[in-house]
């Protein structure tokens, strides 16, 4: 075989590798040793919403032989990166430290995962017999299809704030998402407060259910301090695309936004080019990114979805009670512990403004205001 | 609204955004157009900005240098290029097929590059103070015509001063004639003892150095973080972009601005509140590419032997 031949047949085979790379799921496997940030509202998330420990093991010692360990994986396009799989990584870490049902968790994250390859990184975790629960993205729904008749006894969760119907039932689970809903009216309760141009912006991605709930949360908590506010609002059409969604930002500050709810990646960059201009993150505390700038953020906690998935592998497993999951999707509120408003950054908010959202807050978790989750596209004032 | 849209102040911001925008296409459409020049078609481009916005981004993150950033995003690219050098110069392997092919390279390499330098807590996004635009002095203060031209950013001014280098050095120089003859009949060219594999190298590295540059730009000056794919196709409408501009630099310099302003458009009325579909805005500079190319026809400017190896007889 001549030199070049040769070359050019180990160049191919080094493409092919090198393309594969993206493909394979990259594997984010989490610390259990982390230590975990204690908020003031964890402890009513837990008292609200879930089991207590008490109550967990009364059951488990009806059964015939109680688990120590599980191990839960979650399969998604998103990389790490990304708020949505970092406040699922964060809420894991809690409940491993927690050590929820006296369970030594084991949580990984399988970040990149493409469409083609879903089905078959899903059934080779299946096949294993060493995951207790797979978690998959809202996108992955053709997949989990197939997965949960493939292996009935796969505790299987599908994970989405897109209000369609997700065939959940048996051992596939639909957790919504809409995580965010009381959080993202309190930060527009912040907005409202702070703003002093009297106008607020928000820049999403797409107009679709998991970005227009929060938005519409927003917008609504926004009015019900400063009824006269305007609203500019902008989708940048893309998933991921920082610098266009920066563009966004600056377009809404030209027409006087002068604090900017941002979604995606992106708008806190031009924030920080314009003095008096201030931000609100998403599903994460963001003020690390910029805290000159970040006044908060409305924080996704998947804890009780975590632990509800538990209790229910649980049953199965010590008791042999059957999946039974219901069709309709399984929603934790803020008063649940599904979602909180993060740290205010006191470096830029007012004591008092902290007080009044908390103040609010605190309706919320009483039952005294009720958020209501709309879907509508919202469009510039 | 349509009276806030037609406000002066407003129709400057969007002229503006318009230059910000375009910035990153046009370092890579105007690289790219020497290459095609030269006769050679390189579909790598998005992957190359990748890897040029990552490296870019690592250089400032541990140096603090935004500068040295833009130089190694700019090596960086020249680099990933020199590989498609050996494969489309050397191998003479299918010119489309080796873009591709670097491309999904560049792809995965970044990602990994990015997780092995970087790791994957998911608990924070690395981050740089970025750039701050650089006013010229006394013209920043024309009115209008100052914030809109003389307001932007150091890497905004290079690149259409990197337009008007490329015009006169292919229009006006002896080595532009030669690149040009290389495009349109390489054989010329050797004939005349000049090496037709070292001019295709040159154009190469040089282009992938463009590409560098206007990847680099993504993190250094829009956003101060990187993420996987923040690129988002920047890289593939530049492609598009040469074409619309049939090959021409002040051309594909036209089409860049036609691409960025339209984009720069519908966010504006998103942002202001026009009811007005802005997917269309969207569409229309693909849709317009596909229409130039349809009537472009036998006055293409495209170089005769584009995408063509050259063999030595």
């Amino acid at each position: 075989m001549k030199l070049t031949n040769m070359l050019i047949v180990l160049f191919v085979v080094a493409m092919l590798v090198a393309a594969c790379g993206p493909s394979e799921p990259e594997v984010v496997e989490k610390e259990v040793t982390r230590v975990v940030k204690e908020t003031v509202v964890e402890t009513v998330i837990v008292e609200v919403e879930v089991k207590t420990e008490t109550e967990a093991e009364a059951g488990a010692e009806a059964g015939a032989e109680e688990p120590t360990e599980l191990t839960m994986v979650a399969i998604s396009p998103n990389t790490a990166e990304d708020p949505w799989p970092q406040a699922l990584m964060q809420s894991a870490d809690r409940v491993i430290e927690e050590k929820y049902r006296g369970l030594d968790m084991n949580f990984e994250y399988v970040e990149n995962v493409q469409f083609p390859d879903v089905e078959r990184v899903g059934r080779e975790y299946a096949k294993s017999g060493e995951v207790d629960i797979l978690w998959f993205h809202t996108s992955y729904l053709d997949a989990v299809s197939v997965l949960r008749e493939e292996f009935p006894d796969q505790l299987i969760s599908i994970t989405s704030s897109v209000y369609d119907d997700h065939k959940a039932g048996s051992n596939q689970y639909w957790m919504n998402a809409g995580p965010v809903l009381e959080s993202s009216y309190l930060g527009g309760v912040l907005a409202g407060l702070m703003t002093e141009s009297n106008t607020v912006g928000v820049v999403a991605a797409y107009p679709v259910d998991s970005q227009t709930m929060p938005m519409n949360a927003y917008i609504d908590g926004v009015r019900s301090v400063n009824p006269d506010a305007e609203v500019k609002v902008s989708f940048i059409e893309s998933w991921y695309d920082p610098a266009k969604a920066r563009e966004a930002a600056e377009t809404q500050i030209n027409a006087g936004t002068d604090v900017l709810f941002s979604i995606v990646f992106g708008p806190f960059e031009a924030a920080t080019k314009h003095p008096g201009v201030s931000g609100i993150g998403f599903l994460v505390d963001q003020i690390y990114l910029a805290p000159e700038v970040v006044l908060t953020s409305p924080i996704a906690k998947w804890d009780p979805r975590i632990k509800f998935l538990i209790d229910e592998w649980w049953e199965h497993k010590v008791n042999g009670t059957p999946y039974s999951s219901p069709a309709e999707a399984i929603q934790f509120t803020m008063a649940d512990g599904g979602n909180e408003i993060g740290p205010i950054n006191e470096d830029l908010v007012p004591q008092e403004f902290i007080d009044q959202v908390m103040d609010i807050r605190q309706q919320i978790l009483d039952g005294e205001l009720v958020v209501q989750a709309r879907f509508e596209i919202p469009e510039s004032d | 609204m349509l009276s806030e849209f037609l406000n002066a102040a407003f129709l400057v911001a969007l002229v503006a955004a318009t230059f910000r925008m375009v910035t990153p296409i046009l370092f890579t459409a105007i690289g790219l157009l020497v290459v095609n020049r030269g006769g050679i078609v390189d579909l790598s481009t998005e992957g190359v900005m990748l890897m040029g916005a990552l490296a870019g981004f690592t250089a400032a993150y541990y140096s603090g240098s935004l500068w040295l950033g833009v130089l190694v995003g700019a090596l960086t690219g020249g680099a990933i290029s020199l590989l498609t050098a050996f494969l489309v110069v050397i191998l003479k392997m299918n010119q489309s097929v080796s873009g591709i092919a670097i491309n999904m390279l560049a792809a995965g390499l970044s990602f990994y590059l990015f997780r092995l330098i970087y790791g994957s807590s998911g608990e924070t996004v690395p981050t740089v103070s970025t750039f701050d635009p650089l006013p010229i002095p006394l013209l920043s203060e024309i009115p209008v015509i100052g914030k809109v031209f003389f307001s932007q950013y150091a890497l905004t001014y290079l690149a259409f001063i990197m337009v008007v280098l490329v015009w006169a050095f292919l229009y006006k120089t002896k080595s532009g004639l030669v690149i040009r003859c290389t495009g349109d009949n390489p054989r010329t060219v050797d004939t005349k003892g000049i090496s037709v594999n070292l001019v295709h190298t040159a154009l190469l590295v040089f282009g992938g150095m463009m590409y560098g540059i206007g990847g680099a730009f993504l993190p250094l000056v829009a956003t101060g973080l990187y993420v996987p794919g923040i690129s988002a196709g920047r890289g593939w409408i530049a492609i598009a972009i040469v074409i619309f501009g049939n090959f021409r630099p002040f051309r594909v310099m036209f089409g860049a601005l036609l691409f960025g302003f339209l984009d720069a458009l519908q966010l504006q009325i998103q942002g202001i509140g026009i009811d007005f579909p802005y997917q269309l805005l969207i569409a229309l500079p693909y849709v317009l590419t596909i229409i130039v190319l349809i009537i472009g026809g036998k006055s293409s400017g495209k170089p005769l032997h584009l995408g063509i190896p050259y063999h030595r007889e």
